[in-house]
């Protein structure tokens, strides 16, 4: 005998109330899904929200590249670069 | 499966399933709160549903061996009930004398005693094929395990199931001693 079937000799008895319990269960599942949108947020929503935090990321990113990189590049005199002497 | 008027449907296929296996489990005073969690549960998460599964059994297994994992002092102290509940009142077929059932309602104590001392992802797996009578594939698939997984888990507690009845099967020693 496979030890995995002699389990099975543990299994209790089905609740005597089983149509009444599943019954109170349904109630209870109808009562949670009228509080439950009928469909779930559309998933272009979510993409839509996803897109604009990337783009708004991308953004702010280019940005403080811009900020480093362009007065790096900036010829500089003998007074300074462009930046040190707006710095002054 | 995304209509909620389907999922009533749903509910009425396989409600009675879900119940029975919860009551095994935990009673059936919790089983009528796991029930209802389970199906809300499983409506909230319609979206994430493979619609090319053949079948929604083990996808609600799954659901409700998380929902049943929620309770798991009380199903422990059940479990350990078990060894002494009176034999009419588990679900045996007792028209069914075979030396193999006789031989497992002895030893009931010591498998209660497996059971509420096994790890509980074992506990999980074992239960959904004793009790709930899932293929193996089946509860792979509820509880998102490989079947060669499924496979090797249960080795392991048959393993440890030999050990605690005594390093043997017991159902060949019966055997054994009947027939010499």
């Amino acid at each position: 005998m496979d030890e995995i079937r002699m389990f099975t000799a543990l299994r209790p008895a089905p609740p005597g109330s089983a149509d009444q319990i599943r019954q109170r269960a349904r109630a209870r599942l109808d009562a949670a899904l009228t509080e439950v949108p009928a469909s779930p947020r559309p998933a272009y929503r979510v993409w839509r929200r996803h897109r604009l935090v990337l783009l708004g990321s991308g953004l702010a990113a280019a940005a403080a590249g811009a900020a480093i990189a362009v007065p790096a590049a900036l010829p500089a005199g003998p007074q300074g670069s462009f930046v040190t002497s707006a710095w002054a | 499966m995304r209509d909620p008027g389907c999922f009533a449907a749903i509910f009425d296929r396989h409600a009675d399933a879900i119940l029975r296996y919860a009551s095994s489990r935990l009673g059936p005073e919790v089983a009528e709160d796991v029930t209802a969690e389970t199906f809300l549960a499983a409506f909230r998460r319609r979206c994430h549903y493979d619609t090319s599964r053949r079948d929604t059994r083990p996808w609600l297994y799954g659901i409700a061996a998380r929902q049943i994992g929620k309770h798991r002092r009380a199903e422990i102290r059940r479990l350990r009930m078990l060894g002494s509940i009176p034999p009419e009142l588990l679900t045996e077929d007792f028209s069914d004398r075979s030396v193999d059932q006789v031989t497992a309602r002895q030893f009931r104590p010591q498998l209660a005693e497996v059971l509420s001392g096994m790890p509980p992802r074992d506990r999980e797996l074992l239960l959904l094929i004793a009790w709930a009578e899932l293929s193996y594939a089946e509860a792979a698939d509820a509880l998102g395990i490989t079947v060669s997984a499924v496979r090797s888990r249960l080795n392991r507690i048959r393993a440890r199931t030999r050990k605690v009845l005594g390093g043997a099967n017991p159902a060949n020693t019966e055997r054994e001693n009947r027939y010499g």
